[in-house]
């Protein structure tokens, strides 16, 4: 009997010191979920200095990234900059859909390929990218992967088309860090930018000449019609406007010339034009010396920008008119649209 | 002697409106800039003069182009740049600040206004030309207020910062002034404000207001001249355990050297402080940036949320305090898995023990 209540009374000892909580655990905590023999990496901050961002300029994006286990145990540094419709905070979910594309979203790789090298990779390259990256700071030394916190900063030059931003519309920019052991970071610029309207014309080298025309002569006339014979481009990261314009007046080597807005030129040596981007005199819009528009439904282009070849003017002379040969000018306009 | 004639006359009837011309190069340029973006709220007397209003013209061709500006405005409203013509180099771009003056006679009523960049064109016969053309709004108003604003440090001494006043519209702001003196009064129509100061390009104040028509408002910027940067909290420990959380700041002073400064750090748990503890005293904080740490450890950590923010003060003056950062902490439970399934183990084994040996007993038969 002794030696069955002995062995019962040592089970029950066993047992009651497993029972008994281990203290050190209660009186210490661990953080949830990734803490663990690999801490993970930081972003301390991001910031970009500019609220308002301008097609073609560039500017400074910095951040300081950090990791306890050195800078060595970074393997990426991404950042984003994108187009935001509706503003607001962005979320780490938004960041990981971005992708690279010359209208709306441009990203800076940094990778660690091992020991002290790296690369650093801008994208969209492709689709004539107007994106550059100019000068940026990346750790290049042993002290710098040594260290534990690192100042990036990346110089973007922003593309031609980047999406003008209108009402709560704006680019947001933010960066994650990823660890060798898969942990990541994420932290975004607090206010975002607006990125303003960027309008470009590309009128190659030419001339207009009607030849012989008679005095008198009225739109649609012997000919009174020319076409402009090469190709207009248009380039805009938002809406815009199709303008033309004549100087207000052609000089010649004895006589001048003046445009007459109106188009009645019932004065000596007055002249009218009207213009249309698609041959048709009916459609066509009568010229003066600041500019009108031709078309106002031209929508956010690609790289490669909207061409228009078929522009055709049409003169109208004063039924008095000197002989002369003048210069002056014809301008083709782009505007934003308003 | 007919034909002669005719052919005499040909060049007299007709009027030739070409020459032959030097080739001209391309044009390939380009607009961008922030005047497009104003929706212009003027009054009658006001001039609106500020680099924040602006325009870049760009020339992408290699060769260098001249560029003359040209201004649309309604009768009374004067466009005027900081630069009205001037020559971009090639693959060149220029940035020039546009400025509105209203006469105080002007018609209040809606208008666009625009400024185009014309290529001088010099050459022979009529040549095609590229412009590019910003169009804005503009809106000349009968009513008014006044709005005096000044910068002022934390120790209330006028601060020299670069004060940006922008009108708010659909989301968009529109810059309506500028200040480089701390100072800055202006009369302005009715509507919603925003206000920024600068110290070599770091902003150091910020603030919106309304303003109602004959409505004489004061404001005062208090300016922030010391910063807490790269302030993160990072657990540290062994395995699943936290010993202490590292404290990383950098406490960045743009203006000048203050004296007697100290870093209290102030720690919440689940929202309720706990501590406020002074990790670090400053006899002078210089102009510049260093980075510091601080190793933190509760008196006993506990399952819940962290949270932690830094301030520089100086006795009761805040000169600078960081973000909120919060750290999660799970405390792992005293009893696990492995416990109960050793208790179950042991109750077993003991019910085994008392079993065979009850079985021996009655096997062995009455004990002497």
């Amino acid at each position: 009997m002794r030696k069955i209540v002995f062995t019962t009374a040592l089970i029950l000892v066993l047992l009651a010191m497993f029972a008994v909580p281990n203290v050190s655990a209660s009186t210490e905590g661990s953080v949830s979920g990734s803490f663990g023999i690999s801490a993970p990496p930081s972003v301390d901050s991001i910031s970009l200095t500019a609220t308002s961002l301008t097609p073609q300029t560039s500017y400074t994006i910095n951040s300081t990234l950090s990791d306890p286990d050195k800078i060595s145990n970074v393997n990426t540094a991404v950042l984003k900059g994108w187009y935001d419709s509706d503003g607001g905070a962005p979320t780490e979910g938004e960041f990981d859909a971005v992708t690279a594309n010359t209208q709306n979203g441009v990203i800076v790789t940094w990778t660690h390929t091992g020991g002290i090298t790296s690369t650093t990779v801008l994208t969209p390259t492709a689709g004539g990218s107007t994106w550059v990256l100019g000068a940026y700071s990346v750790p290049t030394t042993l002290g710098h992967f040594d260290g534990t916190s690192f100042p990036f900063s990346f110089n973007i030059t922003v593309g031609k088309v980047a999406t003008e931003t209108s009402g709560a519309g704006l680019w947001q920019w933010a960066i994650k860090v990823t660890d060798a052991t898969a942990q990541t970071d994420f932290d975004k610029d607090a206010e975002g930018a607006s990125m303003n309207w960027y309008g470009e014309i590309t009128v190659p080298s030419t001339t207009v000449s009607w030849g012989g025309i008679s005095r008198g002569v009225d739109f649609g006339g012997t000919n009174s019609q020319k076409a402009l014979g090469v190709t207009v481009n248009y380039k805009a990261n938002g809406a815009y406007d199709e303008k033309a314009k004549s100087s207000a007046s052609w000089t010649g080597a004895t006589y001048t010339a003046t445009l007459d807005s109106a188009g009645t030129c019932d004065d000596n040596n007055e002249f009218a034009l009207k213009a249309d981007d698609a041959a048709v005199i009916t459609a066509a819009v009568l010229l003066d010396a600041t500019g009108v528009t031709l078309d106002d439904t031209g929508a956010q282009t690609a790289e490669a920008g909207d061409s228009v070849a078929n522009y055709n003017y049409w003169i109208k002379l004063a039924a008095s008119f000197d002989s002369d040969n003048f210069s002056g000018t014809l301008t083709f306009i782009v505007a934003n649209g308003i | 002697m007919k034909r002669l004639i005719l052919l005499c006359l040909i060049p007299v009837i007709l009027c030739s409106v070409f020459l032959s011309v030097p080739v001209q190069a391309n044009s390939n340029i380009a607009i961008s800039g922030s005047f497009y973006r104003q929706n212009f709220q003027m009054v009658p007397g006001e001039t609106l003069s500020t680099p924040d209003v602006y325009i870049v013209v760009f020339n992408h061709d290699e060769k260098a182009v001249d560029i003359q500006l040209v201004s649309q405005t309604p009768a009374e409203v004067e466009m005027f740049f900081s630069q009205k013509e001037f020559n971009i180099p090639g693959k060149g771009e220029i940035r020039v600040d546009v400025g509105l003056r209203i006469s105080k006679t002007a018609t209040p009523g809606d208008f666009v206004i625009s400024v185009t960049a014309l290529i001088k064109e010099n050459g022979q016969g009529i040549v095609v030309s590229g412009g590019v053309q910003q169009q804005a709004r503009l809106s000349i108003l009968g009513e008014a207020g006044t709005i005096n604003i000044k910068t002022c440090l934390v120790t209330g001494e006028l601060f020299q910062s670069e004060i940006h006043l922008s009108r708010k519209s659909g989301g968009q702001l529109s810059s309506v002034g500028l200040s480089e003196s701390g100072k800055l009064t202006m009369r302005l129509t009715p509507g919603d404000y925003f206000i920024q100061a600068f110290y070599k390009d770091v902003e150091v104040a910020k603030q919106d207001f309304s303003l109602a028509a004959n409505e004489v408002k004061e404001i005062v910027l208090q300016a922030r001249t010391i910063f807490v940067d790269g302030f993160s909290v990072l657990p540290q420990g062994q395995g699943e355990k936290i010993a202490f959380a590292k404290i990383n700041y950098t406490p960045r002073n743009i203006y000048q050297p203050v004296k007697n400064l100290k870093a209290i750090l102030i720690v919440k748990f689940n929202g309720k402080l706990l501590e406020e503890t002074e990790i670090n005293s400053f006899s002078t904080l210089d102009v510049g940036y260093m980075g510091y740490n601080y190793n933190y450890a509760p008196a006993q950590w506990q399952t819940g949320r962290y949270d932690f923010q830094l301030k520089i003060v100086s006795g009761d003056i805040v000169y600078a305090q960081s973000l909120e950062k919060q750290l999660e902490v799970k405390i792992p439970s005293a009893i696990n898995w492995i416990m109960i399934i050793g208790i179950v183990v042991g109750v077993l084994l003991a019910a085994i023990a008392i079993a065979i040996a009850i079985i021996k007993r009655r096997k062995g038969g009455p004990q002497k």
